[in-house]
């Protein structure tokens, strides 16, 4: 077995329980791609196999069919609770990406995620974001805050000195929990291939494309990839020159876009 | 991308540290650079902003996220980065140098088991060059290189180099702190990154990736179990105590207490998903525990070996970074968290505030932020921990202002006594007794030294006194327990019964020989300073102990000396008759006949007296420290 998985697992295990222990409502965005899929696999761990707090998927309407399939095999067979959050309001005003990205993204994504956190009242949320995925998330806590506005408050992030995390916080904020915040996109795949967690076939290759991230059709571009199997991906990773989420239309805004949209609140 | 890391030594965490813009960013950037570690877009995007500010590629944007630091140029939060070289994987984290991010700076120093520090070539050690490298001794980082940066603004002189090596060694040493390397270079240029500087050729030592591979990860050895219950997790009417072993081993079957209610049980079965059980669980692993009694547990409680137990007190002596917006102020009342502890807390005695820019004592009666304070922290409730010197996970804190962590803290011992001072009217115990035989051999492995005991005899006046004090006190300062036992000690109190005839002095001495035995059991170096003049009570003593735990010292002085010194006024009244039976005029002195040491004090001074009896019993050459 591999020892950096060993100690991301656990790591990301102690944070997962935590959460459990110190919230009195907590959740778990699921996005369907394989970074909160193994996320969800590790909350199965940390809790003998039951996934205690209930899954949040934020629909756009714009997801790929073939992940929502994946989805709803995954919920009959692990036996898991789903509450899925939309922004109707946004969707009968008919809202695209052509209206532009960031835009879209802040009210099909972000405004959804933050209807849904206030109608169930989580006072605590776990994500499945990355440091290596993109500048601003690297400098992200893994017990973050968000004021009832939403925002994130970069510049005044407390510490987190040894295990000791911030779980108390002011009436109205929410605390987004990132328990994979250290792992990288190797890491995933391979724990993907170790734990022989199941991921959408999307992510393997089909007439010399396949998807390195998974998001709204419109906004995501499959890339040039002869990869058919887990092993193959890794093998592709390790000579990749190009950032995961370099097939995702809204990073590519502007230098900082995703900064200015993770302030207002973006996952 | 990282290269295949199926290494034999573990990935490590190295921090980067140092004063503002002396350069850590842009050293991560080019080591990850020259080795091409770096995604090409993301070169390319470095490049793209470097040009738009009229620069050559600044290797601090691989780093820098945030469009502010960008901007600025500064490293404002903390980031991680994995790097590999052939044979070794790491996470290298990058640390703000501006001392309003000093929080930032230890969120991400407090992960990592090594430290590079860079100071500028240019303007040599800063504030937070020293402020930095203090932290790090109360993170319990004790792996350091020190990268002097920027040689080639100094035309890469040497004896610029030295000047600063210089300094900076001394102030490392002045907090007890050796760095492994000091290494000159140019991260922006490459010298010393990766390849050897052509430029300096005076310069043998590792280069930068080269003493990353000599940084090596803290060896765990056997620790004592410590398994912090995080939370109960109920399935049907099982109750399963969750939580990850911070240190030890813990085996199905083994009898545990649980802390502070000191209840016993017994390990019924551990367990993970997907496999139903393990037999054994070690440090750093995530289980749930059955226990086969129904005891009464919750998250905040310790669980122990029986032979191992921790400390449990509400006093404690700490040592405490303030990160808080205001100072902080003794009886102001915060959250401690130690493990899943929580608990009200306060500072109810200040010590010392130390500047640790430039490490003088402050004159001040709070703890600004940035500053570090030593004294006594009380707690609501008991904590269940260790010293921060036995077992660091179970030896530090956080203390909470509000709903924020605003300070971190290491403990240094219990406080009992403040605890007794303070709550003398509380009829409740504070300091939980240690149950279970816990042994000798036990304490000294945790004191890190064997116990002893030091026995002196001679005439009253030869100068027992004295060195057995000078003893003590360099025993104490070596950091262990030691005691001496006196006239001034048992005589007023256990022996106070007991006068000066002859059978009176034998009994004197075997008590204060039994006495001493309980201290040599207790783990303590303990030191006897009596007359004890006669050679059958010096031999019953001598019995009571194993031949490698006694030393027999004579303090031998002729008589003639002590009646001239007569610092206690008795040789006189023995003369004037006022007291009989004294040792030397009217009772013998029976000299030892094989002492272990014999000490002259009329020939030697006090310091050369007491080196005599630390090298004897091997103090100097570390013969007390455990093996």
């Amino acid at each position: 077995m591999n020892n950096r998985l060993n100690n991301l697992e656990e790591e990301s295990i102690y944070i997962i329980r935590e959460t459990y222990a110190k919230f009195k409502k907590p959740g778990m965005l699921w996005s369907i791609g394989k970074d909160s899929t193994v996320l969800l696999w590790l909350a199965r761990k940390a809790f003998m196999g039951n996934c205690p707090m209930p899954l949040v998927h934020v629909d756009t309407t714009y997801k790929i069919p073939e992940m929502l399939e994946h989805r709803d095999r995954l919920l009959k067979e692990w036996g898991l609770k789903l509450l899925i959050g939309k922004n109707d309001d946004a969707l009968l005003a008919g809202v695209g990406p052509e209206q532009g990205r960031l835009e879209c993204c802040g009210a099909l994504k972000t405004e959804a995620f933050r209807q849904t956190v206030e109608k169930h009242g989580f006072d605590a949320v776990l994500l499945g974001i990355r440091r290596d995925e993109e500048k601003s998330r690297s400098k992200e806590r893994i017990f973050s805050v968000r004021n009832p506005n939403f925002e994130w408050k970069y510049k005044e992030q407390p510490p987190e000195i040894w295990n000791q995390y911030n779980t108390d916080f002011p009436p109205g904020s929410h605390v987004r929990v990132h328990p994979l915040l250290a792992w990288t996109e190797i890491d995933i795949w391979e724990y993907i291939e170790q734990e022989k967690i199941p991921v959408v076939t999307l992510y393997f290759s089909r007439h010399g494309k396949r998807y390195r991230s998974l998001g709204c059709w419109p906004c995501t571009q499959p890339i040039q990839s002869d990869a058919i199997n887990i092993r193959e991906i890794i093998v592709e990773l390790r000579s990749i020159g190009k950032s995961e989420r370099s097939g995702r239309a809204q990073d590519q805004v502007d230098a900082f876009a995703m900064q200015k949209l993770r302030v207002k609140g973006y996952m | 991308m990282g290269n295949n890391n199926s290494t034999t030594i573990p990935e490590m965490t190295v921090v980067f540290l140092g004063h503002v813009d002396h350069g850590k960013s842009t050293m991560i950037g080019r080591l990850l650079y020259d080795a091409q570690q770096v995604p090409s877009d993301r070169i390319e995007f470095a490049r793209t902003r470097s040009a738009e500010q009229g620069r050559s590629l600044e290797f601090a944007y691989l780093l820098d996220g945030l469009e502010e630091e960008q901007a600025q140029g500064i490293t404002i939060d903390f980031t991680q980065t994995r790097f590999s070289t052939e044979n070794r994987a790491f996470i290298l984290a990058d640390a703000p140098g501006h001392r309003e991010f000093l929080r930032n700076m230890l969120s991400g120093a407090s992960q990592a088991e090594a430290a590079v520090l860079l100071i500028d070539a240019g303007e040599g050690a800063r504030e937070q060059s020293r402020r930095h490298g203090y932290l790090l001794t109360l993170l319990g980082v004790k792996q350091l290189a020190v990268v002097i940066n920027k040689m080639d603004i100094v035309n890469w002189n040497k004896d610029i180099y030295h000047s600063i090596v210089d300094e900076y060694t001394s102030f490392l040493s002045s907090i007890g702190f050796v760095a492994q390397n000091f290494i000159p270079a140019a991260g922006y240029m490459g010298d010393n990154v990766i390849k050897p500087s052509p430029q300096m050729p005076w310069y043998s030592g590792p280069t930068m990736s080269e003493q990353l591979e000599l940084f090596l990860p803290v060896d765990q050895h056997s620790m004592p179990l410590r398994l912090p219950v995080q939370d109960i997790y109920r399935f049907g009417s099982r109750r399963l105590l969750g939580g990850r072993l911070e240190t030890g081993v813990i085996k199905e079957g083994q009898p545990i207490v649980i802390w502070p209610t000191q209840e016993k049980s017994t390990v019924k079965t551990i367990e993970r998903w997907p496999q139903p059980t393990i037999n054994t669980a070690t440090q750093g692993q995530n289980v749930a525990l059955e226990l086969n009694d129904p005891l009464f547990s919750e998250r905040g409680m310790v669980v122990s070996s029986p032979e191992e137990p921790p400390t449990v007190s509400r006093a404690i002596y700490v040592r405490i970074v303030w990160l808080g917006n205001q100072p902080l102020l003794p009886k102001q009342r915060c959250k401690l968290k130690l493990g899943f502890q929580e608990t009200g807390a306060w500072v109810e005695k200040l010590d010392r505030v130390i500047d640790i820019g430039n490490l003088e004592d402050a004159i001040s009666d709070s703890i600004p932020a940035g500053f570090v304070g030593e004294g006594v922290i009380m707690t609501d409730q008991p904590i269940v921990f260790d010293s921060f010197a036995d077992n660091p996970s179970m030896g530090r804190f956080v203390l909470v202002e509000g709903s924020q962590i605003a300070g971190g803290g290491i403990i240094l011992a219990p406080a009992e006594q403040q605890q007794t001072e303070s709550f003398a009217r509380a009829n409740h115990r504070l300091i939980y007794p240690t149950v279970g035989n816990i042994t000798r051999e036990a304490r000294e492995q945790r004191n890190h030294h064997r116990a002893h005991i030091i026995w002196l005899t001679g005439l009253s006046g030869a100068g027992k006194t004295t060195i057995a004090r000078k003893l003590e006190e360099k025993i104490f300062q070596r950091g262990y327990q030691t005691y001496v036992l006196d006239g001034d000690n048992v005589r007023t109190g256990l022996n106070k019964d007991l006068g000066f005839s002859l059978n009176d002095r034998k009994e004197n001495i075997r008590r204060i020989a039994e006495v001493a035995k309980l201290f040599t059991d207790a783990g303590i170096i303990v030191i006897t300073a009596f007359i004890s003049p006669y050679q059958e009570d010096r031999a019953q003593a001598r019995a009571l102990f194993a031949q490698d735990d006694f030393a027999e010292v004579y303090i031998k002085c002729p008589l003639a000396v002590c009646e001239q010194r007569d610092v206690k006024g008795l040789y006189k009244k023995a003369r004037n008759q006022e007291v009989h039976q004294f040792t030397g005029l009217d009772d013998i002195y029976e000299e030892p006949r094989q002492p272990d040491i014999i000490i002259e004090t009329d020939k030697n001074f006090v310091d050369a007296c007491v080196d005599k009896i630390l090298q004897h019993v091997g103090l100097c050459s570390n013969g007390l420290e455990n093996s």
